[in-house]
């Protein structure tokens, strides 16, 4: 099984959960869940289960980013993407921005 | 052969997936955000957005400052919102250096570490509007406490909340102003309230600053995702009043200085993208309800229901702010009636009215713990029955101040009040509030002076 290089960011406060790490380079394996790819869905509770800190109802809701979470693939949107079910590429880089509380 | 999509209506998932991935804009480039139901390529996307800022100001541009430079403050949280909006009243002005719209531009923030034992903001916020140049005042929310931080400038006296529910008003007393700060905050269990008083002690305090700094307005970051927060959160608060006052997008409340909201009509996630787009990096500020439940506090639980009710149906916020943005202040809205707490009106005779609709103590627990209980009403002494007009002849002079200050409340800031704990340690609120106080009281003698006098006066015109 390969791994698939990524860059994650974090911004907006959401980086606290994650140790308060703004940006990291993360190796995930191409297939999560066997035999599909790993997709947005896989990604998510992988970040759940390895790299979240703290307080994962803060992170998520269900199996998806709770409401409020941005998520950016490639600078894009992730709702134009295909959320959940968008396969991940090697060297994507995606970006979760909270904007709750803001203002 | 059919090509009808199915259209479901009853089912959660009628969230709108775009066919197209173009952008509607200029139907060419491939679409990369989704706003609404519109997909946006990037540039059309920034173009939109800086459009709706625009517009905004325009609109708010009177003919009188056309031209003439107006000096204007910027009130700067750190957070995303406030952050694009600096860059955007930034450009806006730099757009024909040789004709600005604004003669001056001078940022504000208010650094709330103290409450939560933190570094202060300050540094790093003004590290972040460096590169700007603009005046930084970079003010600690404590300070409120100074006795500059008043109309006169100098007023020195506070009010003073004791045990046994008596409200004086006295000589400020000598603790430091952080002291009193987390004094009052700390006995303040219920965070909608704590949330409350920070924010109207900013605002205040923002006002202040403005004013004494010649600035004829002052910019607020609030996005439309957070005034539909606020449109939801101040009723439920019994706010409603003034709601129109709080989230308009302009307001000359408080007549020399005026708040603009240039933000109004951007989402928090279009102002997430943008800030991303641009590399404009906010700083992360902490408040008291961050990192807590969604129950912590009313807005809080707005802020959850809102958001949550968004990501289904997307065009769940604009609805509101729009619904909201159609109030408009209310014919009684009366200049002289200003709650001295908040500063934002409260209706007359809001206290008989509140007195008659609600129970604030149950009648056999008013002994047990009545040290929980602030009683603002005229007699100090309610268990001995004499309060129904026993305003009139309190000669006691605390009980007058107490009245006095119950009086000049408006209702939410009135059910705030009850929610402090009275502790061995002195309540005091901000001379600004004393000040307050007072200056109606001087209104209110002045009224009744003319009345007296009334008869034997030649002219009647407005000159007392």
């Amino acid at each position: 099984m390969s791994l698939l290089k990524i860059k994650l960011s974090f911004s907006g406060g959401i980086e606290l959960l994650f140790d308060n790490i703004k940006q990291k380079s993360v190796e995930i394996p191409s297939s999560i869940n066997p035999p599909n790819s790993t997709t947005m869905k896989d990604l998510i509770s992988w970040m759940k289960d390895n790299l979240l800190k703290e307080r994962p109802e803060l992170f998520m809701s269900g199996d998806t980013v709770r409401p409020g979470i941005l998520v950016l693939i490639n600078d894009s949107d992730w709702e134009l993407e295909g959320e959940l079910e968008y396969e991940i590429k090697d060297g994507d880089d995606i970006v979760f921005i909270s904007t709750l509380h803001g203002g | 052969m059919c090509s009808i999509q199915e259209e479901t209506s009853l089912d959660l998932n009628v969230k709108f997936k775009p066919t197209t991935k173009n952008c509607v804009k200029c139907k060419t480039a491939k679409a990369i955000i989704l706003i609404r139901h519109s997909t946006y390529c990037k540039k059309c996307f920034q173009h939109v957005f800086v459009g709706k800022f625009r517009k905004n100001v325009e609109k708010s541009r009177t003919a009188s400052s056309y031209g003439s430079g107006e000096k204007i403050m910027v009130g700067f949280s750190g957070g995303p919102s406030s952050r694009a909006m600096l860059q955007l009243i930034n450009e806006y002005n730099e757009a024909i250096p040789h004709k600005r719209v604004y003669s001056e531009i001078v940022v504000c923030h208010i650094d709330e570490s103290l409450l939560l034992n933190q570094k202060s903001t300050i540094p790093l916020i003004e590290q972040s509007v460096r590169k700007y140049n603009y005046p930084f005042i970079g003010l600690y929310l404590q300070d409120i406490y100074n006795s500059d931080v008043t109309k006169s400038g100098f007023y020195n006296s506070v009010i003073e909340i004791e045990i046994d529910a008596k409200i004086s008003q006295q000589k400020d007393p000598t603790e430091s102003p952080a002291e009193k700060l987390s004094n009052l905050l700390n006995n303040i269990s219920n965070l909608t309230v704590k949330e409350d008083f920070i924010w109207y002690l900013k605002l205040c305090y923002l006002i202040d600053t403005a004013r004494k700094n010649g600035c004829t307005r002052l910019f607020l970051g609030d996005c439309s995702t957070r005034l539909s927060i606020k449109i939801i959160s101040l009723t439920s608060k019994g706010r409603g009043f003034s709601l129109p006052l709080e989230t308009s997008g302009e307001t000359n409340w408080f007549e020399d200085v005026i708040i603009t909201r240039p933000m109004k009509d951007m989402l928090s996630k279009e102002i997430g993208i943008y800030n991303q787009f641009a590399g404009l990096d906010d700083v992360y500020v902490q408040n008291v309800t961050s990192m807590m439940h969604a129950k912590a506090s009313i807005e809080r639980l707005t802020e959850d229901f809102i958001v949550g009710l968004e990501k289904e149906f997307p065009s769940t916020v604009s609805t509101i702010a729009r619904t909201g943005a159609k109030l408009t202040p209310s014919d009684s809205i009366m200049k002289e009636n200003r709650c001295v707490i908040c500063l934002m009106p409260y209706q007359e005779n809001n206290k008989i009215w509140q007195n008659r609709i609600i129970v604030m103590t149950i009648p056999s627990s008013q002994q047990s713990n009545g040290c929980n209980d602030i009683q603002l009403n005229c007699s100090k002494n309610t268990t001995s029955g004499g309060c129904i007009n026993g305003c009139n002849d309190t000669s006691n002079d605390e009980s007058m101040v107490n009245a006095e200050f119950a009086d000049s409340l408006c209702y939410a800031c009135r059910v705030d009040i009850r929610d402090i704990k009275i502790t061995n340690k002195k309540i005091i609120l901000p001379p600004y509030v004393a000040e307050g106080v007072e200056e109606r009281k001087k209104k209110i003698n002045r009224k009744q002076m003319r009345k007296h006098i009334e008869e034997y006066l030649l002219c009647s015109e407005e000159e007392l």
